[in-house]
């Protein structure tokens, strides 16, 4: 096992601190949260096995998205075709545009915190009941009076705000470092 | 919203909840393969997704340990559940790759945003949300200054009102958002954060520290990210603009129509979807250079009287049918806020001196109108130029009806072809119908039959529109004229002199209105003229007409006019202040019974 002495410990900080990037791609390759996890855990077991590859001086996220790129793979041919949300040639494009993304989601997590609670109530109210009390769109419509378009319509917009609040908060902090 | 992001905001959450059929799936997928603003949409939309999904189910953990972990097995999430297990997987792995530190670390970092906001010292989160609290001894909306401010009233506790009646004021709210009020105008302010706009027309600026201040509106709420925006508000129709900075906007039932960035709006009518609009083409462009971004805080008066201008001309260019609608609101809105005294009309009989009758009679196609001198000379119906065999001359040095009214049911229309011409399409649009007729070559007149009855059926009024079009179908000539089909012109027609008859209570059918400066004498020297169509209690519409005489179309079958009561006014602006006036109902076809 080759482990550099500068690389002692620094290859846990930079996993864990990988996680919910990791995460972000995987989920966006598959096209949802729903088999997201099991693919991250898979990765996370590859990455602690080829620890040795480990180099500190060359970025970890790159690294953990190719590893993660194949755990992917690996998990769409165990998949029936009727499973799968992308073809390959989806995957593939995205996962090249994915690549050099380097989004401080971690950053953003934090700043969707506070973006949360600018909202008016009432979207508020849509995305804790879709979110946080995991209400389908069908139940939330029926006590609402909405159609599930309308709501899908709805949550789409709020996530666009809610991006457009966090990259303007984001844009603030980098002004202030 | 389009078909297409209708069917991609569908995909995309039946995918995102796991619910997508096979059609969903591949229309994603073909979507973000081909559209690379697609793939842009969906990666974004899916880390919010993610990111929401995390920051709540950790908020519900946090929940969780406070209380001693009492909630309810049944009350976690699924997303929950998931996240539980995917932590306990990743601390499994590095538990078996011996690293128990990190193995913990993993297991508190996938449990979520505990950990992560465990990073952000508390003051900084403080600071971020800090709105300014209310002071006891600042009034919760303070004045700034005013300008010819007529009856402004300001709350001094929230909720409450402002109100202004006339002119112009700035105040500040509590959060620091600052409100130019235009008269008259009703706002209720709920919180320096949230305010209601039930009438009349505002120029918002919210600071950086107030983003996320909201404005309501009459089928609307803009929800503000830090910017400088206008909301007016008439009736139950409402309109937003940006002039710098984003604004999300949501229809009444909560619905996003969309974000708006600056040179963009959105236009709320009653009863229809609210549509966005935007500073399209050189002309919008220019009406929006000089109150694009901070400049529009200097010139409220301007900033929206320009986007309701650019609102208008992306409605005339996109939404054409809703033109009419939005002329008639802003119209409202401009007559309410020039309302002149009204002086009682006498409507007494009056005799035209000979010496005015021959002075007017020199100027006679001065004063008949440049559509009616269209008629004549460019294509003239039964004029004296015309190649019909029988030529009406009317003698008459005023009032001369026959360049503006049809007298047969086949009328001769002439005019000169351009050198430059290569075709010319003719248009002729009644209340009643249209009838278009394009000429290929050299043509010099053409047979209009107006009705196919020796006599017509139906009043109307139609504007002809002659266009020659040149080599690659530019535009090389237009030529318009009116011509009017009066029932009165092929026969007799009842008149009631009957002082005390009500005539005219009630109409079914379009309408043809006549119209002349010369019916008084306070007004025989009028310039210009307008009609004023007012329904109770709903829509308003000015009509600007094109002489100060002539007849006057008033469509009412098949448009948003509906059944009820009709006030019109017909005024001559320049000499009098005063006009003819009349009411008119219109009930649905039937039998109506009166009760007592």
């Amino acid at each position: 096992v080759r482990q550099s002495e500068k690389g002692e410990g620094l290859f846990e900080m930079e996993l864990a601190g990988a996680q919910l990037a990791l995460l972000s791609y995987i989920a966006k390759l598959l096209g949802g949260l729903q088999d997201a996890h099991d693919v991250l855990q898979e990765t996370n077991l590859t990455l602690c096995r080829e620890r040795a590859d480990f180099d500190p001086d060359r970025p970890f996220l790159a690294w953990a998205r190719t590893v993660a790129y194949y755990a992917v793979m690996t998990w769409r041919k165990r998949q029936a075709r009727s499973r799968l949300v992308f073809s390959d040639e989806t995957v593939a494009l995205m996962a090249e545009g994915l690549a050099c993304d380097v989004d401080p989601v971690d950053e953003r997590l934090v700043l969707l915190e506070a973006c949360k609670k600018k909202l008016p109530q009432m979207m508020r109210d849509l995305i804790d009941s879709y979110y946080a009390q995991g209400e389908r769109l069908a139940a939330i419509g029926v006590r609402l009076g909405r159609t599930e378009g309308s709501l899908a319509n709805s949550l789409y917009h709020i996530r666009g705000l809610l991006k457009k609040c966090v990259e303007e908060r984001l844009a603030q902090t980098e002004r202030c470092l | 919203m389009s078909p297409d992001m209708e069917d991609f905001t569908d995909a995309l959450e039946a995918v995102l909840n796991g619910s997508a059929d096979a059609a969903q799936r591949c229309f994603l997928d073909v979507c973000v393969r081909e559209d690379p603003g697609c793939r842009r949409a969906y990666c974004e939309q899916m880390e919010l997704h993610i990111l929401l999904r995390v920051s709540h189910a950790c908020e519900d953990r946090s929940v969780a340990g406070s209380d001693g972990g009492s909630q309810s097995e049944s009350a976690r999430t699924g997303a929950e559940v998931t996240d539980r297990t995917f932590s306990r997987g990743v601390a499994e792995a590095l538990r078996r790759s011996g690293w128990r530190k990190i193995a913990a670390l993993a297991a508190l970092l996938l449990g979520g945003a505990v950990l992560v906001r465990e990073w952000v010292p508390a003051t900084a989160w403080k600071a971020d949300l800090r709105i300014p609290s209310g002071d006891a001894s600042v009034p919760p909306v303070q004045l700034v200054h005013q300008s010819r401010a007529e009856r402004l009233e300001l709350p001094h506790v929230l909720p409450g009102y402002v109100k202004l009646a006339k002119g112009e004021a700035k105040v500040r709210l509590s959060s620091g958002v600052e409100l130019s009020l235009l008269g008259p105008l009703s706002l209720e302010v709920e919180s320096g954060m949230e305010a209601r706009l039930d009438e009349g027309r505002l120029l918002a600026w919210v600071p950086p520290r107030a983003s996320g201040f909201t404005v309501r509106a009459p089928g609307l709420t803009a929800w503000d990210i830090g910017t400088v925006f206008s909301v007016a508000a008439e009736g139950e129709n409402s309109s937003l603009f940006v002039f710098k900075g984003s604004v999300q906007v949501l229809d009444a039932s909560g619905d996003g129509v969309d974000l708006c960035e600056a040179g963009e709006g959105v236009r709320s009518i009653k009863g229809r979807t609210p549509f966005k609009v935007a500073t399209e083409g050189g002309a919008a462009g220019s009406l929006f250079a000089p109150v694009c971004g901070h400049a529009a805080l200097a010139q409220p008066q301007k900033a929206l009287a320009v986007a309701r201008q650019i609102t208008e001309l992306w409605i005339a260019k996109y939404v054409p049918e809703e033109a009419s609608l939005v002329r008639s609101a802003a119209q409202r809105e401009a007559a309410i806020r020039n309302a002149p005294q009204r002086l009682v009309f006498q409507k007494s009989a009056w005799v035209r001196s000979p010496a005015s009758r021959l002075q007017e009679g020199s100027g006679n196609m001065k004063i008949i109108g440049a559509a009616s001198i269209l008629a004549a000379a460019a294509m003239g119906a039964q004029t004296a130029g015309a190649t019909s065999g029988s030529v009406v001359v009317n003698a008459s040095p005023c009032n001369n009806r026959h360049w503006m009214t049809v007298f047969t049911n086949e009328v001769p229309l002439v005019w000169e072809w351009p050198s430059n011409a290569v075709r010319a399409n003719l248009a002729i649009v009644g209340m009643s119908g249209a009838v278009a007729t394009n000429f290929t070559g050299l043509t010099t007149n053409y047979l209009w039959r107006a009705f196919a009855a020796d006599k017509p059926i139906a009043e109307d009024v139609y504007d002809l529109t002659l266009t020659f079009l040149g080599g690659g179908d530019a535009v090389v000539g237009v030529q318009t004229s009116r011509l009017a089909v009066v029932t009165g012109a092929f026969g007799k027609t009842s008149v009631d002199t009957k002082a005390e008859a009500t005539p005219w209570p009630t109409i079914s059918e379009n309408v043809v209105i006549p119209y002349n400066a010369g019916w008084a004498q306070a007004t025989v020297n009028a310039t210009n003229s307008q009609l004023v169509i007012a329904k109770q209690e709903g829509l308003v519409q000015t009509n600007r007409l094109p002489a100060t005489e002539g007849y006057f179309g008033w469509k009412i079958k098949r448009s948003e006019w509906g059944y009820g009561t009709f006030s019109l006014a017909l005024m001559f602006p320049g000499t009098v202040t005063n006009g003819w006036d009349a009411v008119l109902m219109r009930v649905p076809d039937g039998m109506m019974i009166r009760l007592y």
